[in-house]
C-alpha cells in the first residue's frame, strides 16, 4: 500500500491546519510539528484529535533526523517559522535561524536517506521586496528582501532549489504571497482591523483609536485555503518545481478599511490614527505576484476577491 | 589602522595578508585550519606570515558563533577582507552541509559580530554563481544561476550582503573571483594537481580530456586590485558592489599542460569523464574592475605559471 503519511511543520499555524484538514479528507495521516501545540486552528476544524501532534523546538534541529525517521512520511510541508515581518526585526539573527535551519536539516535527511520523499517548503512574495511601482513579480524576478524575514525565506528557497538541482531531490518551492482567513495569527493588518471594527460597532465609541501605519501600501491578499489546496497541486505535480501563488491583484489598505468599517456602516477615519512610527523602514509600496505558471502547469487559479475574502472572515466562515 | 583577513591561511587570505604586511599594515588573522587539504601546508603559510611584524593571528572558527561574536568585541576592524569558506565544488558533492555551515552561517555570524562601522568589508564571491553561460565573457549584470551548492552558498553571500548593505549602511565589495592560481596556490585546483603529478611522477586524472577554457588569474594581480580598492580615500556610495576579479583571457586546459609539458618535463596523463559540477568554460569581463580598481596589466599565463613552477618546486609543494 502506498505511504500516505505526511509531515507539517507549523501544523498550528494558519496554512498548517487548512493543509491538515485537506489532506485527512483525501485518506492522508497527518503528523504535525508545533512548538506551543496551541491548538486552536485545528480544533476550529475539529481536526485536533486527527493530527498526531509532536511538539519541537526549533532551535534543536538536530533532532530532527529521528522524528523524519519515526514518522516515515512520504510527504514533507514546511510552513514553520516566524511569519511576522516585524517580529523578524527584533531579533533578526534569531529569525534566521529558526528559518532555514531546520529546513536545511530536512534536505539533508533526504539527501543521506535517499528515500523517495517529496518536500515542500513554504516561501513568501516578501523575497522580492516589492516596488514603488505596478508590476507582478514571477518566478524569476530578481530578490530584493527588505527585512531579515525575507532573507531567510530567499536562502531556504536557494538551498532546496540547489539541493534539487545538484542531488536530485525531489524539493519544490511555493512562493506565497499574503493570504488571510479567519485562522490568521494575531496581529496581522487584516485581523487586527476587522477585529478593532467589530469592537468598535458594538461600543460606537470613537475615543479608543485604530493606531495605523502607512494606509496605503498595497498588498496581493489571497483566500489562505485555495493556497494550501495550491500547496497540494504543487508537492503532486510531476516534477519538483517552484510556484508563484498569488491573486495578481493589489488592494490598497486604505480600501481594505472603508470595505471592513462600511461593513459595519461606519467610517474608517473617525476610529484610525495613523502613527508615523508603525511606519517600517523600508517598507513595501506594491507588492503583487503573477502566478500563471501555476494556472499553466497546476490548473491552479484563485476563485476569491478581496470582498468575498473580508466577508468570509468578517463571519468567521472558515472555507 | 586595522585590518582583518579570515582564512588568512588560506590562498588568497594567506597572499593578501603577506602583501599587506609588507607594506607595513597591522594584520589580525584568522583561520579554522581545518583538513580539506594538507593542514601542514596551511600552517606553512601561517609560519611564514607569523615571521613578519605586526601580524596577530587567532584560531576561530567563523562557524563557532560564540567565539567569533568573542573575537570581534572591541576590536573596530577598518577593513575586514572575509575569505574563510569551504573552497572547491567537487567536494560539495559529499559534502553539502559543510558549505552551508561555513559558507552561509558562517558568514551571518560574522555579520553579527561586527559591532562597529568597518570602512568596507570585502568577501569572496565566485565566478561559479553565473552557473553555465551561453554569452561570454559573462558581464556582472547578468543573473546568477548557481547549479551546485558550493556556487548557491556564494551567491546567498551576495543576496545577504546586498540586504545588510542596505539596512545598516556599509559598504560591502564582493570579488568573484575567477581560477586564481599562482604561488601559495591550492593543492586541490588543478594547475598544483598537474605541478604534482610532473615532479612525483604520478599519473594526471584529466576531466573531460581537457575541453574546458579557464579564465585563470594569477594571485599577484588579484592581490594588487584588492589593495588598490583598499586604498581609495573614500567610496562613492555606501553600496554593496560585486567586481569580477579575472584576467579576462580564457586559456584550453589543453594548452596549459601542453605548455608545461614542453617546458617541464613528461607527465603521465589518464582521461576521466567530465564532472557534471564543472562549467564548460569561464570568461568574464573585466572592464569594470580593471576601471574601479585603476589597474590595468594582468600577468600572462606563460609568466604566471614560470613563477608558480619555481615557487613550487624550490619549496618542494609536491611533498604536501
Amino acid at each position: 500500500m502506498k505511504n500516505r503519511n505526511v509531515l507539517i511543520f507549523g501544523v498550528t499555524g494558519q496554512d498548517g491546519s487548512y493543509l491538515a484538514s485537506m489532506l485527512l479528507k483525501n485518506g492522508y495521516k497527518i503528523f504535525g510539528i508545533s512548538k506551543n501545540k496551541n491548538t486552536k486552528n485545528l480544533k476550529k476544524l475539529k481536526i485536533e484529535k486527527k493530527v498526531k501532534l509532536i511538539k519541537f523546538n526549533y532551535i534543536d534541529y538536530s533532532k530532527l533526523p529521528s522524528i523524519l525517521k519515526k514518522t516515515d512520511c512520504s510527504l514533507i510541508f514546511f510552513l514553520a517559522g516566524q511569519t511576522s515581518v516585524k517580529q523578524s526585526e527584533f531579533e533578526p539573527y534569531q529569525s534566521i535561524n529558526t528559518n532555514t535551519r531546520a529546513c536545511v536539516c530536512i534536505l539533508e535527511y533526504l539527501r543521506q536517506s535517499k528515500k523517495k520523499i517529496k518536500f515542500l517548503n513554504a516561501a513568501s512574495g516578501e523575497i522580492f521586496g516589492g516596488s514603488s511601482v505596478y508590476k507582478k513579480f514571477q518566478e524569476d524576478s530578481p530578490y530584493f528582501p527588505r527585512s531579515f524575514y525575507a532573507l531567510s525565506k530567499i536562502i531556504s528557497l536557494e538551498i532546496a532549489k540547489s539541493y534539487r538541482k545538484q542531488f536530485g531531490i525531489w524539493a519544490c518551492n511555493a512562493i506565497l504571497f499574503n493570504h488571510e482567513s479567519p485562522l490568521r495569527a494575531n496581529g496581522f493588518v487584516i485581523k487586527k482591523i476587522i477585529d478593532f471594527a467589530k469592537t468598535a460597532n458594538k461600543t460606537k465609541k470613537t475615543n479608543k483609536k485604530l493606531q495605523m501605519g502607512n494606509i496605503d501600501i498595497r498588498r496581493d491578499w489571497g483566500w489562505a485555503p485555495e493556497y494550501s489546496d495550491a500547496m497540494i497541486k504543487i508537492i503532486n505535480h510531476k516534477n519538483p518545481s517552484d510556484f508563484i501563488i498569488a491573486t495578481g491583484r493589489a488592494s490598497k489598505l486604505r480600501d481594505v478599511l472603508r470595505k471592513v468599517f462600511g461593513h459595519y456602516h461606519l467610517n474608517y477615519r473617525k476610529f484610525i490614527k495613523i502613527n508615523k512610527n508603525f511606519y517600517r523602514k523600508n517598507e513595501v509600496q506594491i507588492s503583487v505576484g503573477n502566478s500563471n505558471k501555476a494556472k499553466k502547469l497546476l490548473s491552479w487559479k484563485p476563485k476569491k476577491n478581496i470582498n468575498a475574502i473580508l466577508k468570509n472572515i468578517i463571519d468567521g466562515t472558515l472555507y | 589602522m586595522k585590518i582583518l583577513i579570515t582564512g588568512v591561511a588560506g590562498f588568497i587570505g594567506f597572499n593578501l595578508a603577506n602583501e599587506l604586511l609588507d607594506k607595513g599594515y597591522s594584520v589580525y588573522g584568522i583561520d579554522n585550519i581545518d583538513s580539506y587539504y594538507s593542514t601542514k601546508y596551511k600552517k606553512f603559510r601561517l609560519k611564514f606570515l607569523k615571521r613578519k611584524k605586526k601580524f596577530y593571528f587567532s584560531k576561530v572558527d567563523i562557524g563557532d558563533k560564540i567565539k567569533i561574536t568573542k573575537y570581534f568585541k572591541k576590536k573596530n576592524f577598518d577593513y575586514i577582507f572575509h575569505f574563510a569558506a569551504q573552497a572547491g565544488v567537487r567536494f560539495s558533492n559529499t559534502n553539502p552541509k559543510k558549505y552551508i555551515d561555513t559558507n552561509l552561517y558562517g558568514y551571518l555570524n560574522l555579520l553579527d559580530a561586527i559591532t562597529n562601522k568597518p570602512k568596507c568589508l570585502f568577501y569572496a564571491s565566485s565566478s561559479s554563481v553565473y552557473g553555465e553561460q551561453k554569452i561570454l565573457p559573462v558581464f556582472e549584470h547578468v543573473k546568477s544561476s548557481p547549479i551546485n551548492i558550493y556556487a548557491t552558498t556564494k551567491y546567498l553571500n551576495e543576496v545577504i550582503s546586498d540586504f545588510y548593505s542596505r539596512t545598516f549602511n556599509i559598504k560591502i565589495i564582493g570579488l568573484r573571483f575567477f581560477t586564481v592560481y599562482g604561488e601559495w596556490g591550492r593543492p586541490d585546483m588543478f594547475l598544483f594537481k598537474l605541478f604534482k603529478s610532473l615532479f612525483n611522477k604520478d599519473v594526471f586524472y584529466l576531466n573531460n580530456a581537457g575541453n574546458h577554457n579557464r579564465d585563470f588569474t594569477y594571485i599577484k594581480d588579484a592581490v594588487a586590485i584588492i589593495v588598490n580598492i583598499m586604498k581609495k580615500k573614500h567610496f562613492v556610495n555606501n553600496k554593496h558592489e560585486c567586481f569580477n576579479v579575472c584576467s579576462n583571457k580564457p586559456v584550453n586546459i589543453k594548452t596549459i599542460i601542453k605548455f608545461v609539458k614542453k617546458n617541464y618535463g613528461s607527465i603521465r596523463i589518464k582521461n576521466i569523464k567530465r564532472n557534471k559540477l564543472d562549467i564548460k568554460d569561464t570568461h568574464g569581463s573585466n572592464s569594470l574592475i580593471k576601471k574601479y580598481a585603476g589597474f590595468k596589466k594582468f600577468t600572462s599565463m606563460e609568466s604566471g605559471i614560470k613563477n608558480a613552477i619555481s615557487w613550487y618546486r624550490s619549496n618542494k609543494i609536491y611533498k604536501y
